[in-house]
């Protein structure tokens, strides 16, 4: 299965852009497929996906009502933190 | 190559009462290049009163932007280095560099964005901290474009 990831910000277009790729790198560099987009906090529950991504001001905002896992990240911009929720996830939904 | 941000759109050695002023100062090129209108720069200021200062999203980085909208005509990215430190009341304070992203619908800010998300994490603190000593433009302009 290629895990679907959403990385959300407030509006899909600046840090949710920014962690995406980031997320895409460390895939890569891990050698697992990914397929990763990135959606805006209002429309994002309605985005089919595996998994969110998503920085912990925010993750208020969606956390009741996500169907999916949440991903809470202090720092989107932390390569150390983003690399480790990622690997833990990605790790998780191989087995 | 085509450069990631203009001369035109980088200040330096800015001051600024608060974080709204700091928006409005770093913002000031995209409405002077005709990037944006005005209310857009607003709207990146009400985004931050409505979903809090998700924007600072490292210390001392702020990285202002709202929805790609009607008062958005071109794609455009600013920067503005302050000398004193600004806070938008989140745990990545105090911030001194604050960048404002214009972006249209289109995918074409995507490219530009991404080199200098790049370069901020992989040099991670030094990229940041090249940027708060630089004493010129040109010097901020160089550390980003090259």
């Amino acid at each position: 299965m290629v895990p679907k990831i959403q990385t959300v910000c407030g509006f899909g277009c600046g840090s949710s852009l920014m962690l995406r790729m980031n997320i895409e790198d460390i895939a890569k560099k891990n050698g697992i497929k990914i397929e990763a987009f990135c959606g805006d906090v209002g429309t994002c529950l309605s985005n089919p996906c595996d998994v969110i991504f998503i920085s912990k001001e925010l993750a208020p905002r969606i956390i009741d009502r996500a169907q999916v896992p949440v991903i809470v990240l202090k720092n989107f911009m932390n390569k150390a933190e983003v690399e480790e929720k990622v690997l833990e996830y990605l790790n998780s939904v191989k087995e | 190559m085509e450069e990631i941000i203009s001369l035109g759109n980088i200040q330096v050695h800015q001051n600024a009462a608060d974080w709204q002023q700091a928006i409005r100062i770093a913002g000031e090129p995209l409405i002077r290049g005709k990037s944006v209108k005005p209310e857009q720069i607003e709207s990146m200021i009400r985004s931050v009163i409505d979903m809090g200062p998700y924007i600072v999203l490292m210390p001392y980085f702020a990285l202002a932007h709202a929805a790609p909208s009607k008062n958005v005509l071109k794609d455009d990215m600013s920067i503005a280095v302050f000398d004193n430190d600004i806070y938008f009341g989140s745990d990545n304070d105090p911030v001194r560099v604050v960048m404002c992203l214009a972006c249209t619908d289109g995918k074409k800010h995507v490219e530009k964005l991404s080199k200098i998300a790049k370069k901020l994490m992989d040099s991670d603190a030094d990229l940041l901290n090249r940027l708060m000593k630089a004493e010129s433009r040109e010097e901020i302009f160089e550390l980003l474009n090259k």
